[in-house]
């Protein structure tokens, strides 16, 4: 039903570049992007089949009385299979074969027959079986994420992008680190948990640039986006839930709600995880954003508005907001290669049984077929959104043009 | 008598950059009557766009100022938050230079029309659109109907500037600052859009503020004319007055170095010499001293004030120890040639020297 | 099939970086070159004292056998005996996580440096020489960028094995196409400017531009990249052994001292926290310093 859906969608998204820039075009970017699907699963495969196994273990298995390559399926089916299992398995897989005969089994299997395999072979769970479960707990998790990424990302670059060209209120600048100091102390006596100082110091080196406003603001909101950037995701995600679900019981790791269990226990289940995977992106969407909109604001038609008596507000919001934001769109759609990753470690850190935590077990339990079909899927995703809005791009910017050769 | 529309006393505006303080204006007092256009002429640099920015409340972050404003006869720095909310765009507008920059590219010709009004008038949308299609009629555009729909771009430049100039009038305003208004124009369409903004003010009967750097403007449109350099007014006055009988050798130096039709062929154009002083380390004394051929040791000293000897404020005034034509002049600049070179260095044969 | 849509991205965010940046940041500022020197002092601190472990071992004060077992002091929080704290079975964390920095530092190391040559090299015969070989380049930079960074790398681990020979590969294999797109974008920009083609023009060999003219003014790009992409690779590996997935025990990293700190449930933060502040700070650093590189170097191409 989905891939009706989408095959639509991408039969309308084609007509109309093809109608807006050239036939031609469209035939060597889309062309151009099938190719590049092409070698990335073709790559895959061939890394897979080269993976049957050191010499020894070869020779091991032609005694057991199966192939040679029949690593992959021992591994799949477990210790206690069968020979004849496992020979059944190799016949299916192909693994006797070589590494083209191999591609193009999988691939006829995938692309003819929409049969996406199988998801765990020992109990012979369908792969589609799993995406259908699985797909939306991550799916809800990319939304949340990418909503929290931008709450906190727009706001804050607007006004750091403001501020920057401002002078802050008079304050002495040793306010700050002594302020913090004392509160540090002040904590360390009071016997705090070092996760709530640390909290405390957050919250009042926040508003303090608050109130002080002007270029300490801005530099101080890009130390944060700074270091929020290097922190690994998985840092951030171990922290948060030691300090918000072990330390206190504010997020509770009782794994996934779907809609249909109430919308309040959905959201419980799935905020901290999103807030984290959020917080991982918004330090890139909060610099893009404040770098083109501090661009904006050196325009002369932001003088003009001014000489006009526009307030500042409605200058930043209705004249300068706008041509901002197209950077951040664009890596908003090429920011699902991130996402990807970051949601492998955020659904491994709190246990939702989503598609980044099967991907886990698929390779812990070598299902490289499954694997492969999702690594196709997911570079189809990313190929695809990336040759739309490089198409895009191109017909909006016709310099572009020029330059893509 | 009338009150001024403007008055701005000793007004002085600092810009602390990494590099030190940066001067731009230091200390210009100057007042405009009811229905009066005044044009500041300077080259860049002289600090006229900086003051006329100041004079709209368009002073950059790391800038201050001090000195007081007066529009209108109320003093901007008195007026409460609600007030001047809705003060600068309605009671003093502004015309920019390059019309190509200063429309928003991505916004149609009636949301910026439309928009000051909107914000300062509370008016209806529909009736904010007519008083647009009305502005458009006045600053001449035809078929306004349709133009309020286009992108800027659509427009040619004249077009646009005569946009600009609608917006800057859409609240009425009776103080109207045109910044270098004709500089990013081709000749043709300057005098046209210069006939529309006199046509303009006399209608409304509106005050103007004129900068420009191109004193034939100057000279044509103004009823009084101030000269600026290094931040400093040079000289100021009516501009026939001015222009019948300039005394500050910058001025003189200025018309000196453009061509000038009712000259015989061939004469030579006198370029001014030297550069404009560095705004970041003043000299002391008088700003222009350096590039001036009347330069004695006393110019190096102390900057002159704007006087005309007779203490007359509202006459043509100098600010100069040895201005052109008084024998006091004459005989520095006899001394100076003698000399070989003025009281700061400079060779006499730069000053009047050839043009390459 | 260039990705033109997203070199720009990264383009204009640099250019719009380069700008917003003021003339007042570029001033540096007391403040700014304060922060640059304690980054690179971290920085020089960590390998220096990881070098010296790795040579010393425990007969350098305050360290011991990270394995050794304390029964006494399991799970204790930091004293001063053992500055991190102790592990599961009372081991010392601090030795640990200056053990762990060998394999971490070490991959990140021979990854970049890989990265470097082989990516920069790269880069540089692309986008000087065109032609074929450029969109021989461009094809393998889009295909390997094509999955995402930490399933490609898991996968590449799974299939082979998890020691560190593969982890190196495939990390590498990630490095190599990353810097290769900054090199060559870099170096379109440097083979169009005047002197190269003055250069070009009057007959000097090819190569020897590339060496003399086009190289050293890649280089500033390209060395601030490299310390950014080492703080990535040092996340990603610290990543992958946190999953379990990297160099398996008894092999100590940073990662998998935190993944084994948070499988026992309550009062371990330090087993998580300490190695934590580490990365962090190392990748603080890294990434400082590269950017200040940046911004100090890249700056007026960008703004024409």
């Amino acid at each position: 039903m989905i891939l009706i859906l989408i095959i639509i969608a991408l039969v309308a998204i084609v007509g109309w570049i093809v109608y807006s820039a050239g036939p031609k075009f469209a035939l060597t970017r889309f062309g151009g992007a099938i190719v590049v699907l092409v070698l990335v699963t073709f790559g895959v495969s061939a890394m897979l089949s080269f993976t049957s196994g050191e010499e020894s273990t070869r020779q091991a298995l032609e005694e057991l009385g199966v192939s040679r390559n029949a690593q992959p399926c021992v591994t799949a089916l477990g210790t206690g299979a069968s020979v004849e299992n496992v020979n059944a398995c190799v016949e299916d897989r192909g693994l006797d074969r070589n590494v083209f005969a191999q591609y193009y089994v999988w691939a006829k299997q995938l692309v003819w027959e929409q049969d996406l395999g199988l998801a765990f072979y020992k109990n012979g769970e369908l792969l589609s079986d799993t995406m259908e479960q699985r797909l939306p707990r991550t799916a809800w998790l990319f939304l949340y994420s990418q909503l929290t990424a931008l709450v906190l990302a727009v706001p804050l670059g607007i006004w750091s992008a403001y501020q920057a060209g401002r002078s802050g209120r008079r304050f002495p600048s040793w306010a700050l680190p002594v302020g913090i100091a004392l509160l540090l102390l002040l904590g360390f006596f009071s016997g705090f948990r070092l996760t709530s100082l640390f909290a405390l110091v957050i919250a009042f080196a926040a508003l303090y640039s608050i109130f002080k406003g002007g270029k300490m603001a801005d530099n101080n909101t890009n130390f944060l986006a700074f270091a929020l950037l290097s922190i690994p995701v998985f840092v951030l995600g171990e922290t948060l839930r030691y300090a918000l679900a072990i330390e206190r019981d504010i997020y509770q790791l009782t794994g996934y709600e779907p809609w249909s269990n109430g919308a309040a226990n959905h959201i419980k289940s799935i905020w901290l995880p999103a807030i984290v995977l959020g917080l991982a992106a918004t330090p890139v969407y909060l610099r893009l954003l404040r770098a083109d909109m501090i661009q904006n604001l050196q325009q002369d038609f932001v003088s003009v508005a001014k000489a006009k008596g526009l307030s500042n507000t409605h200058i930043l919001l209705r004249h300068v907001l706008r041509p901002s934001t197209v950077t951040l769109i664009t890596v908003l759609g090429l920011n699902i290669a991130q996402l990807v990753n970051g949601a492998i470690v955020v659904e491994f850190i709190y246990d939702l049984d989503g598609m980044g935590s099967y991907l886990i077990q698929a390779f812990a339990r070598r299902e490289f077929f499954a694997v492969q079909t999702i690594v196709a899927l997911v570079a189809a995703l990313f190929i695809l959104t990336n040759t739309v809005i490089d198409v895009l791009y191109t017909a909006v910017d016709p310099r572009v043009k020029a330059d893509a050769e | 008598m009338t009150q001024n529309m403007l008055n701005v006393t000793d007004l002085r505006v600092d810009f602390s950059t990494p590099s030190g303080t940066l001067r731009a204006v230091d200390g210009v007092t100057l007042s405009l009557a009811e229905g009066e256009t005044y044009a500041i002429v300077g080259e860049s640099g002289s600090g006229k766009s900086v003051f006329s920015r100041t004079l709209i409340n368009l002073l950059a972050g790391n800038g201050t100022r001090t000195g007081t404003i007066e529009i209108g006869g109320r003093d901007i720095d008195t007026l409460s938050k609600s007030e001047s909310k809705h003060f600068f765009g309605v009671d003093v507008a502004m015309v920019f230079q390059d019309p190509m920059t200063s429309l928003n590219p991505v916004k149609r010709i009636d949301a910026q029309l439309t928009e000051a009004m909107r914000f300062h008038l509370s008016i209806s949308k529909s009736e904010a659109k007519e008083r647009a299609i009305n502005l458009l009629k006045q600053v001449h555009i035809p078929s306004p109907e349709q133009r309020m729909r286009q992108y800027p771009h659509e427009l040619s430049g004249g077009m646009r500037q005569r946009v600009v100039i609608a917006m800057a009038l859409a609240c009425e305003p009776r103080l109207l600052i045109a910044d270098e208004p004709t500089t990013a124009l081709d000749v043709t369409v300057q005098k046209s859009i210069l006939d529309l903004l006199d046509e303009l003010r006399i209608e409304r009967k509106m005050s103007m503020i004129l900068v420009t750097h191109d004193l034939g403007v100057a000279r044509g449109r103004a009823d009084r004319v101030g000269v600026m350099y290094a931040g400093r007014l040079m000289e100021v006055g009516r501009t026939e007055e001015l222009f019948a009988e300039m005394r500050h050798p910058y001025t003189q130096a200025l018309l000196q170095s453009i061509p000038n039709p009712a000259q015989r062929s061939h004469t030579r154009l006198q370029p001014i010499p030297g550069r404009p002083p560095n705004l970041l380390d003043p000299p002391t004394g008088c700003a222009f001293a350096a590039r001036c051929r009347h330069a004695r040791p006393d110019c190096l000293e102390s900057k002159p004030a704007l006087d005309d000897d007779h203490g007359n404020v509202d006459g043509h005034r100098w600010a100069c120890f040895h201005p052109v034509g008084t024998p006091d002049g004459d005989a520095a600049l006899r001394t100076n040639l003698d000399a070989g070179e003025n009281a700061a260095g400079l060779s006499m044969a730069e000053v009047v020297g050839e043009l390459v | 099939m260039t990705n033109v849509a997203q070199e720009i991205a990264i383009e204009s965010q640099h250019a719009a970086e380069a700008q917003a940046a003021s003339p007042a940041d570029k001033g540096g500022g007391k403040k700014r070159n304060a922060v640059f020197g304690l980054a690179v002092g971290w920085l020089v601190f960590v390998v220096v004292l990881v070098g010296l472990g790795w040579i010393f071992g425990d007969s350098l004060p305050l360290l011991r056998d990270p394995k050794e077992i304390q029964t006494d002091a399991v799970f204790a929080g930091p004293s001063w005996q053992y500055p991190f704290g102790n592990a599961s079975f009372g081991e010392d964390i601090f030795s640990q996580v200056v053990a762990g920095g060998r394999i971490s530092l070490r991959i990140a190391a021979i990854v970049t440096f890989l990265g470097i040559v082989i990516g920069g090299g790269m880069g540089l015969i692309a986008g000087y020489y065109r032609g074929v070989i450029d969109s021989l380049v461009r094809l393998v930079i889009n295909v390997t960028l094509s999955v995402p960074a930490l399933l490609l790398v898991i996968f590449i681990v799974t299939i082979r094995s998890q020691s560190e020979k593969w982890v190196i590969i495939a990390l590498t294999l990630l490095a190599i196409p990353a810097l290769a797109r900054i090199v060559r974008a870099s170096t379109l920009q440097v083979a169009d400017r005047e002197f190269v083609k003055a250069a070009e023009v009057v007959g000097v060999k090819r190569s020897k531009i590339l060496l003399r003219e086009v190289l050293p003014n890649v280089m500033p790009t390209l060395i601030s990249f490299a310390f950014l992409t080492t703080g990535i690779i040092i996340v990603v590996e610290s990543t992958l052994s946190f999953l379990g997935l990297s160099v398996e025990s008894p092999a100590i990293t940073w990662g998998s001292i935190i993944s084994e700190g948070r499988n026992k449930f309550a009062d371990t933060p330090h087993m998580v926290a300490f190695p934590s502040l580490v990365i962090f700070l190392t990748v603080l650093s890294l990434n400082f310093v590269g950017d200040q590189l940046l911004k100090r170097f890249d700056i007026r191409e960008a703004s024409l």
